[in-house]
């Protein structure tokens, strides 16, 4: 038991140095997190991968993760390192929900890509909607997201009809 | 599964780089199963490592590293006598009849030796391995057990194609009408009814038994315990490897696990 402490606490101090060390990046952004911020977001990663019986070897996907969606324009300093505990959650439930079919890359690509377009940096309709629904599909046996990286994946399994031609007629006659 | 020579951090190192060759570089995390089952491979590796007999007193003298390197060397060199082996066999091999026998080896083998991953599962058995040897492999997995497997059934082989095929079969058929899908070892049957003809002193190429032989082989063992007729037919069977597979001391080992069963049913049938 001893051993296996003194190894999460040698891995959280080095996601906690490789987490300050984006702040050199970020911060044309103006992101930047402090040491509690990071020793809190390693603490939350060791959380979540043992709530989703996962385990992380060496390199952490959290540098990852923000260096993905620091150009967000739904994450500010204000919300930063809340956003990043819950893209972190999201992101490993989904590894597991996706059935380890999709790589790191693309299913943070197609995160970003449903955060920012259709979203609008809402993380439960990203969670419960977007990528619930791209999950089924993934383990329906869908495989084209491997040939686009992820890209442009979730309007051909989308619900919600995204542009209704009469209803913004409707909207616009009763503006004049 | 647990390693008493080596840290566990020298062990994670390995599975962290054995993780991240199996998730070809796209993912930085596994499952808890997927990660126990690259723990249990290095853990395998170094275990064949450390059971091979001239590196025993070595063991505290490399790094886990080392032991798991070599350990897998061991595992693919295995791996390739299992082939050799098989691919020698197979060119002789007779079934006789039993269907789990045939499936067993012209099917599960080569399936085996198709899909068994020696780099990152090479502690999975993958077959069931359904017909009955003699020898219990049970605490064995892996290429250990299949190759240990395959080893004993050339064993069977030699043993049986030194006889004439039609008194094999005869006595098969003797012993059940469908004796072709019974899950019976084959050679313990065969080993009962040539017990029988050395008690008797009848020639093998007379198969059954009449009333008259069954009367006198009831009056040798009514007075034996397992034990006497244990002894008697291992020294029949010491006579019977002597004579005909050149004193041959694997199949005499191999063949006595069979002699217990076949002394308690020489006494069920008296």
């Amino acid at each position: 038991m001893e051993q296996k402490n003194w190894l999460e606490e040698m891995s959280k101090q080095m996601l906690t140095a490789q987490v300050l060390e984006t702040n050199h990046y970020t911060q044309k952004y103006g992101l930047a997190l402090g040491k509690e911020d990071a020793a809190l977001l390693a603490k939350e990663r060791t959380d979540v991968l043992r709530k989703e019986r996962r385990v992380e070897f060496g390199q952490s996907i959290l540098p990852r993760i923000i260096y993905t969606f620091c150009d967000s324009s739904y994450i500010d300093q204000n919300n930063y390192c809340e956003s990043l505990i819950r893209l972190q959650e999201i992101f490993y439930l989904y590894k597991n929900e996706m059935l380890d079919e999709i790589t790191d890359d693309e299913l943070l690509e197609f995160m970003k890509e449903q955060f920012e377009n259709v979203c609008f940096g809402d993380f439960d309709y990203l969670e419960g909607t977007c990528l619930d629904i791209f999950a089924q599909a993934i383990r329906a046996g869908y495989s084209g997201y491997a040939k686009t990286e992820g890209k442009g994946e979730f309007e051909k399994f989308d619900i919600v009809r995204r542009w209704d031609r009469e209803l913004y007629l409707e909207a616009l006659r009763d503006c004049f | 599964m647990e390693n008493m020579y080596y840290p566990m951090e020298e062990l994670m190192a390995i599975v962290s780089k054995l993780a991240w060759k199996y998730t070809g570089c796209d993912h930085t995390s596994v499952t808890y199963e997927k990660a126990q089952m690259l723990m249990e491979a290095v853990l395998y590796c170094i275990n064949e490592y450390e059971q091979s007999e001239e590196n025993t007193l070595l063991v505290n003298k490399i790094t886990a590293k080392e032991a798991y390197e070599l350990g897998r060397q061991l595992v693919m060199d295995k791996l390739r006598r299992l082939q050799q082996l098989y691919n020698e066999m197979i060119t002789d091999f007779k079934a006789y009849g039993s269907v789990c026998l045939r499936d067993t080896i012209r099917k599960g083998i080569p399936l085996f030796l198709e899909r068994y991953d020696y780099k990152y599962a090479p502690q999975e058995t993958l077959l069931t391995l359904d017909y009955p040897i003699l020898v219990d492999l049970s605490a064995l997995t892996g290429v250990d057990r299949v190759l240990a497997y395959v080893q004993y059934i050339n064993l069977e082989q030699k043993f049986l194609q030194q006889m004439d095929e039609g008194y094999i079969l005869e006595v098969l058929r003797r012993y059940h009408r469908d004796y072709e899908y019974l899950i019976e070892n084959i050679c313990e049957i065969v080993l009962r009814n040539m017990t029988g003809h050395i008690m008797l002193d009848k020639p093998f190429p007379e198969t059954g038994f009449d009333k008259e032989e069954l009367e006198r082989l009831e009056g040798i063992l009514e007075e034996k315990t397992v034990e006497q007729i244990k002894v008697y037919a291992l020294k029949a069977l010491g006579r019977l490897t002597e004579k005909y597979y050149n004193n041959d001391r694997d199949m005499l080992e191999y063949l006595e696990r069979g002699i217990d069963n076949v002394a308690v049913s020489f006494l069920r049938k008296g």
